[in-house]
């Protein structure tokens, strides 16, 4: 069988390796070059993405532990419904949101309170689902993007998003709309700097806000 | 990366007073958790290093605003929306309604707490210059009983607090006054919602037209601490403003700040702005 080198092992050392080609001498020249070189220097390790499945197998694992380590019982209205369930106390409102009750509209940013993306309503109070931990909201009532609407019946704020094209990726939405349906059910007539104060703490890196901010003064009209 | 969930513990207690001898029985190990705007940001960049936490946030008797004679008491778990919602305090303590209006975003100021804003003890936190313009003082609550100390000289160096690991904020108490002040209260940062501080500068101020008769400057983000400016106050009480004396407190307020160069702004900056407000600071006194 015929034996292939690797390169720059002329002279030494380096351990000849057999060519797995079953008819010898027909491998091009250029072939065998690219073939040596997979055994050194693995260039495209780049796109290597093995380790990052390793991590999402280690992140998996957590979120498994987190269910099932120390948990307590939590009971509290979603959405006007009554919910039982285990969670860690430290774990995030917005991860057992997601996760446990597989209410997918709320979306995590930045998760350190900045852009608002997982805005909720808190016994009536928006906050960042992301800042709360479980251990503080047993007896708590929820509302999340899905149950703003009644039934097929749209809130007035979700209607007039659709009206002022207020969504472009979607991201920010449900975010924005719960931080305008807040606003507007403590201020039902806002000012141009009440809409902006409302919505202050929720960031859009699509719409360049105008259109979010008509759609709230829209909403007011249609409301 | 975030922390591990399961290694740390959030406990809730019944009462205060279970609060409380909980802290003095484990002293050290239960740090006090309230809204979660400061913690929970740590956990989720894996930098929360104390582990063991006792929830506070449902101790309604910490949630309070009482009005009396002398002084407004304001409960440690009262959060930012609550204290711009009182009609006196937005009345008689403008800047304390500022700093809370200017912290954060509405979510922020529904979770964030007064309490949670000063034994958190960030020097870039909003409330603690007018805090300390206003002169307010804290009560310290432990199982052995409660002792009220002046705020100011309460943080001792960054992060440091003059208060023991069995002891919780649970009340402020401001100072109320017959005597017309001025108020004056900049927060200066990136943009205007959300950002945290380059700097914070709160002022107070009784004058008869020209003399400066009673003057508390305090400023945050310039120095390890919320700085109560004492030899600023010194040297600018008793006098009559004019644009020498401005420059006097400029010098005097740069000997006494110490700003740094980090992420949000540079020393220099800083120092400019914080001589720039304190001028604007008495040439509005001055005006007006």
């Amino acid at each position: 069988m015929r034996e292939i080198r690797l390169s720059g092992s002329e002279g030494g050392g380096a351990k000849p390796i057999a060519s797995p080609y079953p008819y010898p001498g027909s491998v091009p020249t250029i072939f065998v070059a690219a073939n040596v070189n997979l055994h050194r220097a693995r260039p495209w390790h780049r796109f290597d993405f093995s380790h990052n499945l390793d991590n999402d197998r280690a992140i998996s694992r957590q979120v498994i532990m987190e269910r099932t380590k120390n948990t307590i019982q939590v009971n509290c209205i979603v959405n006007d419904e009554a919910k039982t369930f285990d969670a860690h106390p430290m774990a995030r409102l917005l991860d057992v949101l997601r996760e446990q009750l597989q209410l997918t509209g709320t979306k995590e940013g930045c998760g350190e309170g900045e852009c608002g993306a997982c805005s909720v309503l808190l016994d009536r109070q928006i906050v960042n689902s992301c800042l709360v931990p479980i251990g503080q909201i047993n007896g708590a009532q929820i509302t999340t993007i899905e149950g703003v609407a009644s039934g097929d019946q749209l809130h007035a704020v979700q209607q007039a998003f659709i009206d002022c094209g207020g969504a472009q990726c979607g991201i920010c939405t449900p975010g924005m709309v719960l931080a305008a349906v807040d606003l507007l059910e403590r201020n039902p007539n806002p000012t141009e700097t009440d809409i902006r104060n409302g919505l202050a703490g929720n960031l859009c890196r699509c719409t360049g806000y105008m259109k979010i901010f008509e759609s709230v003064v829209r909403a007011c009209k249609t409301k | 990366m975030r922390g591990y969930i399961p290694d740390y513990q959030l406990t809730t207690t019944s009462s205060l007073a279970e609060t409380l001898s909980l802290l003095a029985k484990e002293s050290g190990v239960w740090k006090p958790f309230a809204g979660g705007t400061d913690l929970m940001v740590l956990l989720e960049a894996g930098k929360l290093l104390h582990r063991n936490y006792v929830n506070i946030w449902h101790l309604d008797e910490l949630r309070l605003i009482e009005i009396e004679p002398q002084h407004i008491t304001v409960g440690a778990l009262t959060t930012y929306t609550d204290v711009q919602a009182n009609e006196i305090l937005r009345d008689e303590f403008p800047m304390l309604c500022q700093a809370a209006s200017e912290t954060g975003g509405l979510a922020i100021q529904n979770r964030g707490t007064l309490g949670g804003n000063i034994v958190n003890a960030s020097p870039a936190a909003d409330s603690p210059p007018a805090l300390l313009a206003y002169d307010a003082e804290i009560e310290l609550s432990s199982s052995q009983g409660s002792r009220w100390l002046s705020y100011q000289g309460f943080h001792m160096g960054y992060k440091q607090m003059n208060m023991r690991e069995d002891e919780l904020l649970t009340r402020i108490r401001l100072p109320r006054t017959a005597q017309p002040l001025k108020h004056y209260y900049r927060k200066v940062g990136t943009r205007k919602a959300q950002a945290i501080s380059k700097v914070c500068f709160a002022a107070v101020a009784r004058t008869d037209g020209k003399r400066i008769d009673e003057l508390r400057i305090a400023l945050g983000s310039i120095a390890p601490v919320p700085l109560r400016c004492i030899r600023t106050e010194d040297r600018l009480g008793g006098q009559e403003i004019d644009q020498a004396l401005i420059a006097l407190g400029k010098e005097a307020l740069a000997r006494e700040i110490a700003p740094i160069d980090d992420i949000r702004s540079t020393k220099n900056y800083r120092l400019r702005i914080s001589q720039n407000l304190l001028a604007d600071f008495l040439e509005n006194i001055a005006a007006a």
